[in-house]
């Protein structure tokens, strides 16, 4: 028994971290190439801190491997080992573009430079385009499964498509305002070098834009700054409302949005205030406090959340998380799904492939559940 | 991946697995019926283990997704325990063991090939 527990506890513990180690990426549409160096293809390995190692293998010439995701200078193999691009030569370098495939064009900022490709991958031609940081053009992302990073371009008549990935062009924003809620750096678009600090508590109104789904970025552009920052740094403004502390010790007001700040004032118990509720990605729920000595965020996450209660017009009172529900990721999701939303027909026709290969797997293990019963029925032990 | 591409995919992945699982199923001693119990049981849940966390990764994201997968692995091995439980002939090893041992085999063997072949 005991060993049987053992077996089932270390499954237990293993297979969450085979799960969790293939952690969703940047994809592209897979393609095959083969091997055209003569004297044989070295694998190489990415390391942490993204340089590339040379290992012991290599793929002879001739061989043909399936690309899965790749940058200017290596291609990665079938998610694992990586090869020069110069080593192989793409099998069909004729890209058909499907067009449910992607989405309803808009325009978008080039931010760096950007050279556009005759197909969605490293791997096809240049087109001999290359567009400047500060272009605007026309794209249609991706709209397949697995995030591709690619999106299809059109400036002046001149099409094609471009790499995504890292911040290279905007992808969908509003004119709205963000708080900055802890300190950070802004880096320029184009060449990301530092070029100024935010400091919490900044009201930023003007562009958010969302770049690509891994940088984990905004492009912002107001009257006064332009530049990348970090996503966690910003957060949506919401409504006006009235909020009383009946905990039983004081409540904290630190200096930023984060719980790692300092605390720079205590609420009393009983106290009633009028705020603003500031959501984001990581942290919902923060008030801004300020009785005119003290300026600085209540953090309900850090401090005794469940007695602090927004009150109303008639004096009912709401629960937090009522409230905080409420524009709790931002406009991220609206943006990222404005280009699915507006393509309805595609969406239902994605959806419904979806729904049938899920019922299909439903109605293939009722069919095989009852086989094996049916096949099963008389027994005979050895 | 194209949506299109997914019956492909998932038909690939199921007959990967049966053969895998097949093999060690010899090794460890099934024979006859067992084989075809060995090879329903995977027709049986490999599918939907494939199938809803993918549905769940494209309509709530890769946490949700994650989660979902470690669930229904864990739901896999305990189902396919349950019918081996019912229906194998083969007594001399538990049959959530066996289970166990197929499912972690065609998972393993898998990547392995996988890494020897790039």
């Amino acid at each position: 028994m005991k060993k049987y527990l053992l077996l089932i506890l270390s499954v237990l513990l293993f297979v969450p971290s085979i799960i969790f180690a293939d952690m969703g990426a940047p994809a592209i549409e897979p393609y095959k190439a083969t091997v055209t160096n003569k004297n044989g293809a070295v694998l190489y390995d990415k390391k942490a801190d993204d340089k590339y190692e040379a290992t012991n293998k290599i793929l002879k010439y001739g061989e043909t491997v399936e690309i899965t995701f790749d940058d200017e200078e290596y291609a990665e193999i079938n998610y694992t080992n990586y090869i020069k691009h110069s080593d192989i030569t793409m099998i069909e370098k004729n890209y058909t573009m499907k067009d449910s495939e992607w989405g309803k064009a808009y325009n978008a900022l080039v931010l760096k430079e950007l050279v556009v490709r005759t197909g969605p991958a490293n791997g096809y031609d240049k087109t001999g385009l290359t567009l400047k940081p500060g272009t605007i053009v026309s794209i249609r992302e991706g709209i397949f499964e697995g995030g591709s990073v690619w999106a299809y371009v059109n400036y002046n008549g001149q099409t094609g498509f471009i790499d995504t990935y890292n911040a290279t062009i905007t992808l969908g924003g509003r004119i709205e305002t963000r708080v900055v809620m802890t300190d950070t750096k802004i880096k320029d678009a184009s060449t990301g070098n530092e070029i100024g600090t935010l400091t919490a508590g900044t009201e930023l109104y003007g562009k958010i834009y969302n770049v690509d789904a891994w940088s984990h970025s905004y492009y912002i552009e107001t009257k006064d700054v332009k530049g990348i920052v970090e996503k966690f740094h910003l957060a949506t403004k919401g409504k006006e409302i009235t909020v009383n502390y009946s905990g039983k010790k004081d409540l904290n007001v630190y200096s930023s949005g984060s719980v790692e700040s300092t605390v720079i004032g205590k609420i009393k118990p009983g106290t009633t205030f009028k705020t603003n509720i500031y959501s984001d990605e990581i942290m919902f729920g923060a008030f801004y406090y300020d009785d005119g000595t003290t300026k600085g965020w209540i953090l309900p996450e850090a401090d005794d959340s469940e007695f602090i209660k927004v009150t109303g017009k008639d004096d009912s009172s709401q629960e937090l998380e009522d409230i905080t529900g409420v524009n709790l990721f931002g406009d991220e999701e609206e943006v990222t799904d404005k280009v699915v939303k507006e393509n309805p027909t595609q969406v239902s026709n994605f959806n419904q492939t979806l729904l049938l290969v899920v019922i299909g797997a439903l109605v293939l293990f009722i069919v095989a559940l009852v086989t094996i019963m049916l096949i099963n029925k008389k027994k005979s032990d050895y | 991946m194209r949506i299109n591409e997914l019956p492909l995919i998932m038909g690939r992945a199921l007959i990967i697995t049966i053969i895998i699982e097949l093999i060690v199923a010899i090794i460890i001693g099934l024979r006859k019926k067992d084989l075809i119990n060995v090879i329903l049981v995977n027709i049986m849940t490999n599918p939907l283990v494939v199938t809803i966390p993918l549905y769940i990764n494209i309509k709530y994201g890769l946490l949700e997704r994650n989660i979902a997968l470690f669930i229904f692995e864990i739901l896999a091995v305990l189902s396919e325990g349950f019918v081996y439980s019912k229906y194998l002939k083969y007594k001399k090893i538990n049959p959530y063991v066996i289970s166990l041992i197929l499912n972690l085999s065609s998972y393993l063997t898998g990547t392995l090939i996988n890494r020897i072949i790039y």
